[in-house]
């Protein structure tokens, strides 16, 4: 049972045009959503623009938030998500011939190159795991987000989300005693 | 035991690198901020003026119930011909002032008599309640011995006496406003030109009606009203 959100009652003000509860809500959100389009997508600068993209929805769409359809943390995450999900969508060529004709996209190359080797070794065995799994990496060792958060973020129950973490840790220690 | 502590350190570890990762730009940040509020500002200021034309709304809405319950409220004490210690007596005053505003000059100078007996009515029943308040005290008064009581008894004279004061002033009030409307009724009776048949009646009603009123005054007026009437029908 998670507690009440708090940040609903932030969005009813800003709905009512109160600038510091934007304000507030940016400041809680932006650095998570980052974290988990970084994880998502390995590149800077697209997580940049996610994210940018992100906020300029919530203020679009906040009027069509209601707190009795659920909370505010799992609306805002619901549109990073989508957020993500139409890139990949976008970013598939729908051709043949828009492939690449060494088959390796250039820009991400470049951005993994960022990465720690031992970052770069975790996200390749991420990459390989199941989406939930994946999601879990990302939202709570990436983007490091509570239990609580968590449990609204994803509308599971905290108990199922420790249990998750748990075999998710279990099946990464292998790889990082290597 | 040592295992699970290796282990701790090693999540513990990755953790802190996965944050350095994916720890955004503070410039980056920044200018997401400004721009997030900014844009938040403009959308504020377009629901501002949502929001202003909404209490607009709500506005007009409670002034129109209210006007209408005030209207229903005039127009009932109005009907009624409530008396003049009944607390909506203000109501139906303002209800006749409507009243005379919305009517025709020939149905004004019926209002104006209308109005006149009215007040005639009203200084009468003041005059007997105050009568009958007065000779209350009276008997009350002597009967009173005991020495206790005395302090209660000084209470109720007081407000007796406060409560016979302002009876008095409503009754000079009423009285005024008697006079105003028994010549008004002249006034207009003289500015619509009605037939000196009709006049003749307006004038004589209106001299009876003060010759029922209390003594002094109306005396002085019924005079007066008099006079200017038999001077009107010698025009």
């Amino acid at each position: 049972m998670t507690t009440k959100d708090q940040f609903n009652a932030q969005a009813e003000k800003f709905q009512k045009g109160d600038i510091h509860s934007a304000e507030k809500i940016f400041d809680h959100f932006s650095k998570p959503i980052y974290a988990f389009f970084m994880a998502r997508i390995r590149h800077k600068e697209t997580a940049q623009d996610l994210t940018q993209e992100v906020f300029l929805k919530v203020i679009k769409n906040i009027d069509q938030f209601d707190r009795e359809s659920g909370d505010f943390t799992a609306w805002i995450w619901q549109i990073a998500r989508n957020s993500a999900i139409d890139y990949f969508r976008l970013k598939k060529p729908s051709h043949l011939a828009d492939l690449p004709d060494e088959g390796v996209n250039i820009v991400e190359e470049h951005a993994k190159s960022d990465e720690s080797a031992k970052v770069r070794e975790i996200m390749d065995i991420i990459e390989s795991f199941s989406v939930e799994e994946r999601e879990l990496f990302e939202l709570h060792f990436v983007a490091d987000m509570s239990y609580t958060d968590l449990a609204r973020a994803t509308g599971k129950t905290e108990s199922a989300l420790r249990v998750a973490i748990y075999r998710l840790r279990k099946k990464l220690i292998p790889h990082l005693n290597k | 035991m040592i295992n699970f502590i290796k282990e701790q350190l090693a999540i513990r570890r990755l953790k802190k690198e996965l944050r350095q990762y994916a720890q955004p730009d503070r410039v980056f940040l920044k200018s997401a901020r400004l721009r997030f509020i900014t844009l938040a500002k403009q959308k504020s200021g377009v629901s501002a003026g949502v929001g202003h034309y909404r209490s607009w709304k709500y506005a007009t809405v409670a002034i129109v119930v209210v006007l209408s319950i005030t209207g229903g409220v005039a127009g009932l004490a109005d009907a009624n011909n409530i008396s003049a210690t009944n607390p909506l007596y203000n109501f139906k005053r303002v209800s006749e002032q409507v009243r005379m505003g919305l009517s025709s000059p020939t149905k004004q100078v019926k209002l104006h008599k209308v109005f006149a007996n009215r007040r005639l009515e009203e200084v009468v029943e003041l005059t007997k309640e105050n009568q009958l308040k007065k000779e209350n005290a009276e008997d009350v008064v002597p009967t009173i011995t005991v020495l206790e009581e005395v302090a209660s008894v000084s209470i109720k004279t007081k407000t007796s006496r406060s409560s016979k004061k302002d009876n008095k002033n409503k009754i000079d009030r009423l009285n005024s406003d008697f006079e105003k409307e028994a010549e008004k009724t002249i006034d207009q009776a003289e500015v619509i030109k009605v037939s000196s048949e009709e006049r003749l009646k307006i004038c004589t009603e209106i001299v009876e009606s003060l010759l029922q009123g209390p003594a002094s005054s109306s005396a002085r007026l019924a005079n007066r009203i008099e006079s200017r009437c038999q001077k009107i029908h010698k025009e």
